[in-house]
């Protein structure tokens, strides 16, 4: 011990400090060169070709493509717009009537959120389109559904269930004791709702309207499967990419498809990431006394009823028809049961499937530890630099998949940074996409636990390795588990980014559904669906169940102060 | 000295939390630092467990300038005012953790842990659930774990302030007889002025960053430098007499019904137990009087009164 009192010079502390912190300093390194260098590379390639500095694709886009930006802004405004005010609804019923349905609702919600893309659209064409199973075979019509209003509806249904739980969580976390003391004061529950209860959820509204903006924003499947001829940036840009490789304007486009998510992100960050790390135990809904419930007119708590009700009835209604639809022949307007869809299952898309679930565990398992570790040395480790590399982290959770996905291209096409045509490159995607949701799993869990224990730890003598071995770990692991059913989930059922980044024979579930929807192999497409719904929500149950035996008493230590 | 803390200085930003802290600690003192929330007292104590750097200042234990190294390396232990107990392991993990560092084989790190918690009372505690522990328990976990490391120095950041009243009283005696047992030099923080002057060798009062007096607590409540001192440790009256302003405790004035030298009238009290205190109006101001509760007066009566010297 004497000897290790003797004075240390700057140098030496420097070194130390490097050595302390050498894990942190490579999760930085990782964060700077899987999500900020990428970015750059679009915005290099943007601007430079051929070797030459160029705003061309800039002023084609803005000049020549300006009924495009307001497509792509008029559908994502309307659809994020009346996602907004449905899933408010579906949340006040949630949260503050005494509804009977309120579980359902919660796990309907929740298997949505882990529904791969295009469910919607597949079974509004099975119903809907122009041999629909409603529309042509029941009532004999012979309408076209496909355009503007098409693609408004399906995204706006995709949205609904995100918005409602952000909305939800935001409502839950209000102290009831606001709502008592503001009935004491005389308030009547309908103004109570307008002056109180939505402006406390704000934070919550907000990222409910805004992750839906960019989400329409950067979906180009939609508008490709429902569109008819109505084009969005989107979807160009994909085109652009997969087809003509035009390189400038595809990577302008998608610049252009970040500027409103940046404007917002910088605006709102701290708002709007605030709870995106939703557990599973959010269909455990606190208890809540009856008193507590908003008592309002009749005329709205029908509109309540009605609203939420329609949106159940869809829902059942859409896996329903993905169900059935997997052993359903439409052929000929005729609906026959078959099992022909199945024969069409080979060996290719099981391998798909089997690809989707590798990189799924992988990218949950690596990019929980990797966000855990981030989360730590952002909140405790006060290294230099630190709210610029959180801001870095956090932008995936706003990027618009095209845009991350293109960025991968552009940025790894070239030696030393080669990976185009690996599965590497599709696995740091995946766990660099989702990296914003587990460093805040991690935040959570670290803001619960006393940060004096830290001190403790060196106290007793542990160096850095050692803390976080001992005690930052296990303390974490609630955190990991949420973290990597969020990753897992997020990864069996993305396509915006992955699409551009796997090599032919080598693509993942999300994309063998994409291209069986657009090839009008529906079957085959509902089959795909089910099997995605199916192995996210086995995996999420088993975890949970395994998170209810052994962490009840490891949380209840995490969550003490 | 065992311990000397050189013109310690820290800031935030702009924040000013601790200046020329200078003092000089002999082995086996209990020094008590005391003062209000945001004083820099917590700051302090930091900065001599290595947790914080100071912008400039030494620190030496028994000679040697510790001030740049770290934590882990230091002669001292904490007990923190949370506890800070790691929730993820039972009490005997939690106090022989600190011995793997020294190197000590498993097997004789519990051996040794043991023996602390015996000492310490929790001998039916060794194997449970830190969770599951009273305030009291923890309370001794957290010392048992720090004492266990046999440190020169034993830190002490206002460990008993989640404890209840009785509890605390306890655990005062307790770490007293502590240090009497190991004869261990503690710097205690606390910004309870009862708990300080009961327990220390001497008291450190510090405000706003700065030490305001140091000294036996007999001394510091007699013969308080500042007015500051004289009304963070117990209360005073300043009344001005023969044109000089003067500091008198409450229970340094005598309240007579027949005679004395000023006059005033009760227009409050409160019964404390042991004594009351009165609330008096007089030509000298408005007065706060301690007197024991053998005779009561009531609100509303005239009374005399003199100052005792």
């Amino acid at each position: 011990m004497d000897n290790s009192l003797k004075r240390v010079s700057n140098l030496d502390t420097l070194i130390s400090k490097i050595k302390e912190n050498i894990i942190f300093i490579i999760i930085y390194a990782l964060i700077l060169l899987f999500i900020l260098w990428p970015i750059i590379a679009v915005v290099f390639n943007s601007v430079y070709v051929d070797g030459r500095f160029t705003l061309e694709a800039y002023s084609d886009l803005t000049f020549k493509s300006t009924k495009l930006l307001y497509n792509s802004f008029i559908v994502a405004f309307s659809s994020a717009s009346i996602a907004l005010i449905i899933s408010t609804i579906i949340a006040i019923y949630v949260t503050f009537t005494k509804g009977h349905l309120k579980k359902f609702i919660m796990i309907v919600l929740l298997v949505s959120m882990i529904s791969p893309p295009y469910v919607d659209s597949l079974s509004f064409i099975i119903l809907f389109g122009k041999r629909g199973l409603i529309t042509h075979k029941l009532l004999g019509l012979n309408i076209n559904p496909y355009g503007f209003w098409g693609i408004v509806i399906m995204e706006t249904l995709a949205h609904i269930s995100r918005a409602a739980l952000f909305i939800i969580m935001a409502m839950e976390s209000i102290d009831k004791n606001i709502i008592r003391a503001s009935r004491d004061l005389g308030s009547d529950d309908l103004s109570m709702l307008k002056s109180v209860i939505l402006p406390m959820s704000k934070h919550g509204l907000i990222s409910a309207f805004f992750i839906s903006f960019v989400t329409s924003l950067s979906d180009f499947g939609t508008p490709i499967v429902i569109g008819g001829g109505f084009n969005v940036l989107a979807t160009e840009a994909y085109l652009n990419i997969t087809g003509v490789s035009n390189i400038p304007l595809a990577s302008a486009m998608s610049i252009y498809l970040l500027i409103p998510s940046l404007i917002f992100f910088i605006i709102y960050r701290k708002e709007m990431t605030r709870n995106q790390a939703y557990s599973y135990q959010v269909a455990n809904l606190s208890e809540q006394d009856e008193e507590d419930y908003l008592n309002l007119p009749m005329t709205i708590k029908f509109i309540i009823k009605l609203i939420t009700y329609l949106f159940l009835l869809i829902v059942v209604v859409k896996y329903l028809t993905i169900l059935l639809g997997s052993f359903a022949s439409f052929n000929g307007g005729d609906v026959s049961f078959t099992l022909k869809h199945f024969e069409k299952i080979d060996i290719a898309k099981l391998n798909s499937f089997k690809r989707s679930i590798q990189y799924s565990l992988i990218s949950g398992i690596v990019g929980s530890i990797i966000g855990l570790l981030l989360s730590y040395g952002i909140n405790r480790n006060k290294i230099f630099g630190k709210n610029f590399i959180d801001f870095v982290a956090t932008l995936p959770y706003m990027m618009p998949g095209t845009l991350f996905g293109i960025s991968y291209i552009l940025a790894f096409k070239k030696p030393p940074l080669l990976l185009i045509g690996t599965s590497a490159i599709v696995i740091l995607n995946c766990i660099f996409k989702q990296i914003p949701i587990s460093s805040k799993a991690g935040a959570q869990a670290l803001s619960k636990i006393n940060p004096e224990i830290e001190n403790a730890a060196k106290d007793c003598g542990a160096n850095n390795f050692h803390l976080l071995k001992d005690v930052i770990l296990p303390l974490l692991s609630p955190a990991f588990i949420t973290s990597f059913i969020n990753i897992f989930s997020g990864t069996m059922v993305t396509i915006g980014a992955l699409i551009f980044l796997v090599s032919p024979g080598k693509d993942v579930a999300t994309v063998q559904l994409f291209s069986a929807i657009k090839e009008g192999n529906l079957g085959v497409g509902c089959i795909l669906a089910n099997m995605i719904i199916l192995t996210t929500i086995i995996v999420n149950l088993s975890i949970s169940a395994l998170l209810k035996g052994k962490f009840r008493r490891g949380e209840a230590d995490v969550y003490r102060d | 000295m065992f311990i000397e803390i050189d013109n310690l200085k820290k800031s935030y930003k702009d924040n000013l939390v601790v200046e020329n802290f200078t003092l000089g600690i002999e082995k086996g003192e209990f020094v008590t630092i005391l003062g209000a929330s945001g004083c820099g007292k917590t700051t302090t104590l930091k900065m001599i467990g290595g947790f914080l750097k100071p912008d400039s200042g030494n620190i030496y234990i028994e000679g040697k300038d510790i001030t740049n190294v770290a934590a882990n390396l230091r002669p001292t232990a904490t007990v923190f005012q949370n506890y800070a107990l790691f929730p993820n392991m039972n009490v005997i993990e939690n106090v022989s953790y600190g011995l793997k560092f020294k190197k000590i084989k498993k097997s004789e790190a519990r051996k040794i842990a043991k023996e602390m918690l015996d000492t310490i009372g929790l001998k039916e505690h060794i194997y449970s659930d830190i969770n599951k522990l009273s305030g009291g328990q923890m309370q001794r976990v957290a010392l048992a774990r720090a004492l266990v490391l046999n440190p020169k120095v034993l830190l002490l950041d206002e460990p008993f302030s989640n404890l209840d009243a009785k509890l605390r009283v306890k655990m005062r005696e307790e770490i007293k007889q502590i240090q009497h047992k190991f004869g261990i030099t503690m710097i205690f923080v606390t910004h309870d002025q009862e708990e300080a002057l009961s327990i220390s060798d001497r008291v450190v009062i510090m405000n706003k960053g700065k030490i305001e007096q140091v000294g036996k607590p007999e001394v510091v409540y007699k013969e308080p430098k500042t007015l500051f001192v004289a009304d963070f440790i117990g209360r005073i009256n300043i009344i001005e007499l023969n044109g000089k302003k003067q500091m008198i405790r409450p229970e340094n004035i005598i309240l007579n019904r027949e005679k004395g030298t000023f006059q005033g009238e009760i227009y409050d009290k409160q019964f404390k137990g042991v004594y009351v205190t009165y609330f008096l109006n007089s030509s000298l101001g408005s007065l706060q009087v301690d007197a024991l509760n053998s005779d009561i007066y009531e609100v509303g009566e005239k009374v005399f009164f003199s100052i005792k010297n």
